[in-house]
């Protein structure tokens, strides 16, 4: 389940549940299925209407966006007419009517747009956070567990009730976690709005001492790209979903790549997992090499899609495994040089197929 | 002067002209054209078969060199080498490069091998394939096997490439089968075992294998001439008959546990 009608939350059906339990909660249930390319194209429509109202945006998931309104803007006299154009252009892009809140931080922000309602805002002023907050429950705070049944057990249900107490006892009782409810309940929260930054350039870039005919020959250098690549992506401990090689000959003009640009080859990778080591970076920098048809001058290696660097587990305890995935991944750029059918593996097929080896074993590139 | 076998470090030099002299070589040359004159240090890869590895001074296959395993068809040299090398692939990543695509690899997990840790390079080019056995070596594969009919005429710079991966990597690099063989290769065999049959072994009037000598033909590591005898169970009996009765093993020390192909008879 991804998205649901406003009336689902009534009867237990939510976000993330499977289609099987959602129709055994409701039988008449009606399944729609998404269309990719309509999903994406809302999503940039969403996205443009909410950058025309402020250049410092999060958008934490399809759900919900974090806007920083405090900047000035000649557009807008007061946060309320912001507050109205947004929700317009929102409306406009996606054809539904938003919860807006206003408020001094994201809690309050958010606490503000679920009283508010679907096509209302609604403004909470500077200083007023403890009187709006007054009534709301303490299980709708964000806080540990435990933290809400101690302030439940001892009676306190809602912020006005926890603004009763003083922070000394607060934090007598529940230790930090004290002060966050107590900054809570005031409508303070320390957590700032995270904008989307488009990342920096990440690659590597090496002029040759001469312009180079032989691009076999450029494959000796390799390992240096590769080692180069993978310091600058530890650098922003980051790893690349896709490389980009550009190589310009001694004429071409520095700059950014366009197709049909003269002097200039570049070709593209998608590696099947993100890549940031120089050993994973390796094999695809041997791989865009061997397309290289140019006399070349300057070599550059751009890391691109940056994500976060995933986690591999090293199989350390059987005898020569670890090595066996450098040795697989040595096989994987001979077949991407010299073609599927050089280096193989080889399993005993079950039962006996027949003699030769062919029918014999099951044979597989390696 | 004696050079050490780490040539960064050097002995009585205190001007380092030695030094520099050594390091333009080893960039020009590469590091296997210079070696160490006292001694070469080198240590052997166990094959499990105690006489064999007692006919080699470094008490194996010689990690770092060429190991040749010489004879003509019918003489046992193949099999010896390929039953080797599925021993060695029990404890260690190993490659066999096919050139005359004759092998049958499920033969090294007949002769107890596993196929989990080996690689079949098979090229349509033999310079393909000295390429391919340099990449997997400097990858990490402890083992190496070449497997052709002859070595006549073999690329001398792939060839020089592979041994100098090996000799980089302290990996063991084996040749079987054939009598023949390059003078660029020859030069770089540490030790040729010629392989003879001595007779067939029978189990219920089939052949099941073959007795054979092995005879250090020739060895930059100690004196030539020393031999063994040894004895190979032929897999493909036993895997495709089952129902023939265990191996009988002959006149042998009793001392190996079942189902070893590859015996040791006599010293």
């Amino acid at each position: 389940m991804v998205v649901l009608a406003a009336s689902s939350a009534a009867i237990d059906v939510h976000p993330g549940q499977d289609w099987r339990q959602a129709e055994l909660a409701c039988p008449k249930a009606v399944q729609l299925q998404a269309d990719p390319a309509e999903v994406e194209r809302l999503r940039r429509q969403l996205r443009l209407a909410l950058y025309n109202c402020s250049p410092l945006v999060e958008l934490t998931d399809d759900t919900m966006a974090y806007l920083d309104l405090s900047d000035l803007d000649a557009r807008w006299d007061t946060e309320a007419a912001r507050a109205s154009y947004l929700g317009r252009a929102v409306q406009q892009a996606l054809g539904l009517a938003p919860a807006l809140g206003v408020g001094q931080s994201r809690f309050l922000a958010l606490a503000a747009a679920r009283i508010a309602g679907p096509g209302r805002a609604r403004l909470v002023p500077p200083g007023g956070a403890a009187e709006f907050l007054a009534d709301w429950p303490v299980v709708e705070l964000p806080l540990p567990v435990e933290t809400v049944e101690r302030l439940l057990s001892f009676g306190l249900r809602t912020c006005g009730d926890c603004l009763a107490i003083a922070l000394p006892d607060l934090q007598r009782q529940l230790g930090p976690d004290g002060l966050l409810v107590h900054r809570l309940c005031r409508g303070l929260d320390q957590a700032a709005i995270n904008p989307w930054r488009s990342p920096p350039p990440c690659g590597v870039r090496r002029v040759l001492a001469g312009v180079v005919e032989d691009t076999e020959s450029l494959r000796f250098g390799a390992s240096e790209l590769a080692a180069g690549l993978s310091l600058e992506l530890a650098r922003q401990e980051q790893a690349a979903t896709r490389l980009r090689l550009v190589l310009r000959e001694e004429d071409a003009q520095d700059g950014a790549v366009m197709a049909g640009q003269p002097g200039v080859f570049w070709e593209e990778i998608t590696p099947p997992t993100p890549v940031a080591t120089a050993a994973e970076l390796l094999p695809q920098i041997l791989s865009l090499l061997s397309r290289a048809r140019c006399r070349v001058l300057v070599i550059e290696l751009h890391a691109l899609d940056l994500v976060d660097p995933p986690a591999t587990q090293a199989m350390l305890w059987p005898g020569g495994r670890a090595r066996q995935e450098e040795i697989g991944q040595a096989a994987a750029r001979l077949q991407e040089r010299f073609g599927e059918s050089v280096v193989w593996r080889v399993a005993v097929k079950p039962g006996h197929p027949g003699d030769i080896p062919e029918e014999r074993l099951a044979w597989s590139p390696a | 002067m004696s050079v050490g076998r780490d040539r960064d470090e050097v002995p009585a030099d205190p001007s380092g002209t030695l030094r520099l002299a050594l390091q333009a070589l080893d960039r020009r040359y590469g590091r296997s054209v210079l070696r160490s004159a006292a001694g070469f240090g080198l240590t052997g890869m166990e094959t499990g078969v105690a006489a064999l590895d007692a006919l080699i001074p470094c008490g194996g296959l010689p990690r770092g060199r060429l190991s040749w395993f010489s004879g003509v068809p019918g003489e046992g040299a193949f099999e010896l080498s390929l039953a080797l090398l599925g021993r060695i692939s029990n404890t260690s990543p190993v490659v066999v490069v096919d050139f005359d695509q004759l092998l049958d690899p499920g033969n090294i997990q007949d002769y107890g091998g596993d196929l989990d840790s080996c690689w079949v390079v098979r090229p349509r080019l033999a310079a393909t394939g000295w390429a391919a056995a340099r990449s997997l070596i400097r990858a990490g594969a402890e083992c190496c096997l070449l497997l052709a009919r002859e070595w006549r005429q073999v690329d001398r710079s792939a060839a020089a490439a592979l041994l100098a991966a090996v000799e980089e990597r302290n990996s063991v690099a084996m040749l079987g089968g054939g009598v023949a063989i390059s003078q660029e290769l020859s030069g770089r065999v540490g030790v040729e075992l010629a392989c003879r049959r001595l007779g067939w072994a029978t189990t219920h009037r089939d052949i099941s294998g073959i007795h054979m000598l092995v005879r250090v033909a020739r060895s930059r590591l100690g004196p030539p001439g020393r031999s063994c005898q040894l004895r190979i169970n032929f897999p493909r009996v036993y895997a495709v008959a089952g129902v023939l009765a265990p191996p009988v093993t002959g006149a042998d020390t009793g001392a190996l546990p079942a189902g070893e192909a590859v015996r040791a008879v006599r010293m």
